[in-house]
């Protein structure tokens, strides 16, 4: 779909060898967008997932028509052009209130997808303490069977890991062990369906 | 990590747990398949999940201080275990780029690459300069101030034209290789992929055969008087075709005719009125 640069100099060059495919991956970019139509909550979620994410996190401010399920090109196009491989949509309608769609893609082709709604959220702003430094690895922690006996629930595990993940390093300073997002789930009885009560990013200091 | 005289503030360093937690390390995760108190995430969520994982957060932790510890200077650093989730690459592998011809002989006459250091020491100066590149000594003579003659040569050549000529061929031999080498890495490429490889060397060849000839035939005389270039195709059996000068006269009516027609237009217009529309619409 975008035509194939040809480096006129050193330093294009090298910027596009960046980008070819390699033994040892780079980062994996995260862009953050918006749908035609989103509320306050999406909004803030979006932002705060950002600031967790960066420095390799790209934030579109703009509302795009973008609909995951129906229609991937816009998501391809984003991909290609960003050398990004993870999405997370967030969009909010009467249907489906709240919504975030995280998208992992592969070769420029979406490879899963995972919808979740959110039901109650609690922006980073509202915890009046200091925030952890941009750029720290996270610590993980799932809590709840379910993420080992449901596929859908070890597919968002994966999406998560991946996501927060960070650069792959043999050794880490124990003094940047900053922060730890914790996942919970739990099936809720009230409902037949399976209701995970994610609850991502609790920032705890060390 | 707790100041022991402060053990009091801080809750305990280990934690009971029925299901003991699985870790992996590389990316510093903890899974832990305890079930949950339901009553209390009903009721109030946010210190239950609190308590919960700071538990989860102490276990992790005390499992990376058991990790092997090198110190540097950037403080203390804990030596990571290899990963264990998998995790999806983002792009495929890489295929192996096809050698090119050199790195093909290289190969089998067992040639060893040394690598040659940028600063060569001049012995003329006694300073170090560059082997290649900027004020390098590789200009191999191009801003000598005398060029001795050789004997066997006519003593009336320009001897530093000579030189550079002779720069610029090689110059332009190396891009010819390394435009072959581009294209036969293509060839490569196209062929494990199965593609019908429309530009190869040979197909490039006979078009531009084809059209050289085609253009011999845009002269009166068919290129016959064209300067020759070695290499080039011989046009065999191509020749100017002359009416013979007492003919038919019907048929010679007919071509001026023919002639007129295409000038003026078959039905008597002078203009014609399509294509002038056209380029008016143009403009």
């Amino acid at each position: 779909m975008l035509k194939k640069i040809i480096p006129k100099n050193a330093r294009s060059k090298r910027a596009l060898q960046k980008r070819e495919p390699k033994i040892e991956e780079n980062v994996k970019k995260a862009i953050f967008i918006r749908s035609s139509s989103t509320s306050q909550i999406v909004n803030e979620a979006l932002s705060d997932l950002c600031k967790l994410k960066k420095p390799d996190a790209i934030n579109f401010t703009k509302k795009n028509n973008i609909h995951p399920f129906d229609d991937d090109t816009s998501l391809n196009f984003f991909c290609e052009k960003n050398d990004t491989s993870l999405f997370v949509v967030g969009s909010h309608t009467k249907k489906r209130p709240n919504n975030l769609t995280f998208i992992r893609m592969f070769d420029g082709q979406i490879l899963d997808m995972i919808e979740v709604g959110i039901e109650n959220a609690k922006s980073l702003k509202e915890f009046k303490t200091s925030k952890c430094a941009i750029g720290m690895k996270p610590l993980f922690l799932f809590n709840g069977d379910l993420f080992e006996n449901s596929h859908v629930h070890k597919t968002f595990k994966n999406i998560l890991l991946d996501f927060y993940r960070g650069e792959a390093v043999k050794n880490i300073n124990l003094s940047g062990l900053e922060h730890i997002i914790s996942v919970t789930a739990i099936n809720s009885t009230l409902e037949q369906s399976n209701d995970s009560r994610a609850m991502p990013g609790l920032i705890y200091f060390k | 990590m707790d100041d022991s005289t402060q053990k009091s503030k801080y809750k305990p360093v280990t934690v009971e747990k029925p299901i003991p937690l699985q870790y992996d390390l590389a990316i510093l995760a903890g899974f832990d398949t305890n079930a949950l108190d339901e009553s209390r995430l009903k009721n109030d969520a946010d210190t239950y999940l609190e308590e919960y994982t700071r538990d989860g957060t102490q276990l992790i932790i005390n499992q990376i201080f058991k990790l092997p510890v090198t110190s540097s200077d950037l403080g203390v650093m804990a030596e990571l275990p290899d990963l264990v989730t998998v995790l999806p690459r983002e792009k495929p592998l890489p295929k192996p780029k096809p050698l090119t011809r050199w790195e093909k002989f290289a190969k089998i006459k067992g040639v060893q690459h040394r690598k040659k250091s940028k600063m060569i020491h001049d012995e003329a100066t006694g300073e170090w300069v560059p082997r290649w590149g900027y004020k390098g000594t590789n200009d191999d003579g191009a801003n000598d101030w005398l060029i001795p003659v050789p004997d066997n040569a006519d003593p009336f050549e320009d001897q530093f034209t000579k030189k550079r000529e002779v720069k610029k061929e090689r110059i332009t031999k190396n891009e010819a290789r390394h435009r072959r080498n581009v294209e036969e890495a293509e060839i490569a490429l196209n062929q494990s992929k199965g593609v019908n490889d429309v530009n190869t060397r040979s197909l490039r060849r006979t078009e531009l055969q084809k059209q050289i000839i085609i253009s011999k035939t845009a002269t009166a005389s068919m290129g016959k008087f064209d300067k020759h270039l070695e290499g080039e195709p011989k046009l065999k059996g191509v020749k100017r075709k002359f009416e013979p000068i007492i003919g038919d006269v019907k048929k010679e009516k007919e071509s001026s005719l023919n002639i007129l027609n295409k000038v003026v237009g078959k039905k008597g217009d002078i203009v014609n009125v399509r294509k002038a529309i056209a380029k008016r619409d143009q403009k």
